[in-house]
């Protein structure tokens, strides 16, 4: 073997010989034997299975005409098992036909007998010319697919740190919980809804607090899509909540929103600009003041189901218009309000019309946000654009005398006697026996969230260890002899909605409360079994709020009728 | 998307929806511009413009005193601009 690339790689591998001549694989013995790492000789082709079935091989060289299991024959088992193995066939000049049935078997050189040494070395390097390529090739496509792979990986972890960066910068200070006007006992369920186009988007939103109890609320639109957007977005809403957390006193809209235009033109480039709706509820004064910058109008429907359009009062930010307007609407015939940026009206329906044409229509006759995203997200299939919107709805309590209440003290037994009423009132109100059971659920669940988490003070991760330990029901009995005197109360009642039905339960409980943000984590963290209950709730009923304290819940449905 | 060009009008046909087709308007008006202080851009067809398309429009009204008069052929998006607060800018009207 003169060949030097080709009897390095010839080392590394074994060939298998087959041929019914004694003397032609001896003939091969002495001109291979040194030459691969392993040489093993057949005489026939059974035999030759055998070896192959038995041991892995690189090469395969056999001839053609031989007892029991032919060339052709033996070749083509060996394809059932291993397809691109390289085969070199020995046949005489005489067998030309064989060629084509081997070229199927796809078997790629031949040697012709009688065998010349020099034919041998010229075809095996061929073989292994092909085999070096092949390897070559292999070992670049695996490389490639390597980086691609550490790349597509890093990209993953950037996207999702990138993405739960995004969520940081939103705030909700009234996340899964109501505002309630204590001067008129109307609540406010204050709520958003962020569905981002891309992993980073250019809408951002928040919900504030402040510290005189009003609500103060912006949604951000930065122009364009994807990361550009999306550094405006995030840095435009960690600058406002920052002011937030650091107020002292009273909010000053005015003077808030002129530090901010200051701070954000510095940062948008020449041609940006930045649609942003801000505003402020006095829920007392029962007024809110807005100052948008091009965003697409307030819309708010009164007690006399009219839609009122409240326009943009500003031109979009941008590095040539930074002065602004305030404008503040009573809203003491307000029942419910949507905040939105310009990809919910510029969406598209599956006919390629614009969801604008069905927005004020899906807008009036939603009774919440879920029903209104419901609504929406059955039209637009493939949204086109980040949607950002807020929903804000107002509840006046009802005084309805049909309202069962209800109080427990927080023992077990009690808890369980009172989930069994609420069981037997669906029934008696005709309740059909699928929803009877979900909402009898998450009845059960949410007093035994009061029992256990609130009167009993026991926490999620208290409840975890108790669990493991197997002391749950013994530490339960014991802070039933501590907090037992604790009240849970609940209202329930069904009322005709349209041809349906419409449930609305609330449960309030006598312990600490605890902070609903918590429920932020708890649906990031799809692991999580903690808040189980709340997890239940939100999938199966309309609208789930808590208190402020996280002392009370409310919880609507709305019941389609039976088909 | 089409655009034609003649003297201080700029037509543009078809969707405006690609930032290509944005790079396109914004090429026109710029090289329209150094010889016009006012540019009419009638858009008969489409429905929406970019934010892109927007932001450009408010800098060479408010930065360089371009008079833009924007021709919006469709109801919707006349409204939608409108909705928007750009009419005065933009000096918006239907066609």
């Amino acid at each position: 073997m003169t060949n030097k690339k080709a009897t390095n790689i010839y080392h590394d591998m074994s060939i298998l010989v087959v041929d019914d001549d004694q003397v032609i694989l001896h003939l091969f013995e002495v001109l291979l034997k040194d030459v691969f790492k392993t040489l093993v000789l057949a005489s026939n082709g059974k035999d030759a299975l055998e070896q192959f079935n038995k041991q892995s091989f690189d090469l395969i060289l056999t001839d053609y005409k031989m007892p029991y299991l032919d060339g052709l024959e033996l070749i083509s088992s060996i394809r059932d098992i291993n397809k691109t193995i390289p085969i070199i066939l020995m046949s005489s000049s005489k067998e030309h036909n064989v060629y084509r049935q081997a070229i199927n078997l796809n078997v790629t050189h031949s040697l012709l007998k009688p065998i010349q040494k020099d034919q041998v070395e010229k075809v095996l390097e061929k073989v292994v010319d092909s085999i070096y390529f092949y390897q070559r090739s292999k070992q670049i496509e695996n490389n490639e697919l390597s980086t691609l792979k550490n790349q597509k990986d890093y990209d993953n972890q950037q996207q999702k740190q990138a993405f739960l960066k995004e969520h940081q910068a939103i705030r909700n200070d009234f996340y899964y919980s109501y505002y309630k006007n204590h001067s008129n006992g109307n609540l406010w369920y204050l709520d958003g809804s962020y569905r981002p186009h891309d992993i980073l988007s250019g809408d951002t939103y928040s919900i504030r607090c402040t510290d005189d109890n009003k609500a103060f609320f912006f949604i951000i639109d930065a122009m364009g899509k994807g990361v550009s957007a999306s550094v405006t977005s995030i840095v435009a809403s960690s600058y406002i909540n920052h002011m937030i957390d650091n107020q002292q006193g009273p909010l000053d809209l005015a003077k808030l929103l002129s530090d901010f235009n200051a701070y954000i033109i510095k940062i948008l480039l020449e041609e940006e600009v930045l649609a942003v709706v801000f505003a402020e509820i006095d829920f007392n004064a029962q007024e809110i003041c807005i100052s948008s910058y091009g965003m697409p109008p307030v819309l708010m429907f009164n007690d006399k189901n009219e839609i009122i359009k409240i326009k943009t009062n500003n031109l979009p930010l941008s590095k040539h218009n930074a002065s602004f307007n305030i404008n503040c609407h009573k809203i003491d015939t307000i029942d419910k309000m949507l905040f939105y940026s310009d990809g919910l009206v510029e969406s598209k329906l599956d006919n390629g019309e614009l969801y604008f044409s069905h927005l004020k229509q899906d807008f009036a006759n939603s009774k919440s946000r879920s029903s209104f995203l419901k609504k929406l997200y059955t039209k637009v299939t493939k949204p086109d654009d980040d949607i950002t919107l807020l929903f804000f709805q107002k509840r006046i309590p009802d005084n309805d005398k049909k309202m069962v209440s209800l109080s427990c003290e927080s023992y077990i037994s009690k808890v369980e006697e009172v989930s069994l009423n609420f069981h037997t009132y669906l029934k008696d109100n005709d309740v059909d026996p699928i929803h009877t059971a979900k909402l009898g659920m998450i009845f059960t669940e949410m007093m035994m969230n009061a029992y256990e988490h609130g009167n009993l003070n026991v926490s999620h991760n208290q409840k975890k260890e108790l669990i493991k330990k197997g002391e749950l029901a013994d530490e339960f009995a014991k802070r039933e002899g501590l907090y037992g005197k604790r009240l849970i109360n609940v209202n329930y009642c069904i009322q005709a909605h349209g041809e349906g039905k419409s449930l609305t339960f609330d449960i309030k409980d006598e312990g600490e409360g605890f902070d609903t943000n918590i429920f932020k984590k708890l649906i990031f963290d799809t692991s999580s079994v903690s808040g189980r209950g709340f997890k239940i709730a939100k999938k199966m009923v309309d609208a789930i709020y808590y208190s402020p304290k996280g002392d009370h819940v409310i919880l609507h449905k709305y019941i389609p009728k039976e088909l | 998307m089409k655009l034609e060009k003649n003297a201080h009008v700029i037509t543009v046909k078809g969707n405006i929806a690609s930032l290509s087709d944005f790079e396109m308007i914004k090429t026109s008006l710029e090289e329209m511009r150094t010889q016009h202080e006012k540019i009419i851009l009638k858009i008969p067809d489409s429905l929406i413009i970019n934010s892109s398309l927007i932001g450009y429009l408010v800098k060479i009204v408010k930065r360089d005193g371009i008079t833009i008069n924007l021709l919006a052929g469709n109801d919707i998006l006349y409204e939608l601009l409108d909705d928007l607060g750009l009419t005065e800018t933009l000096n918006l009207q239907k066609i």
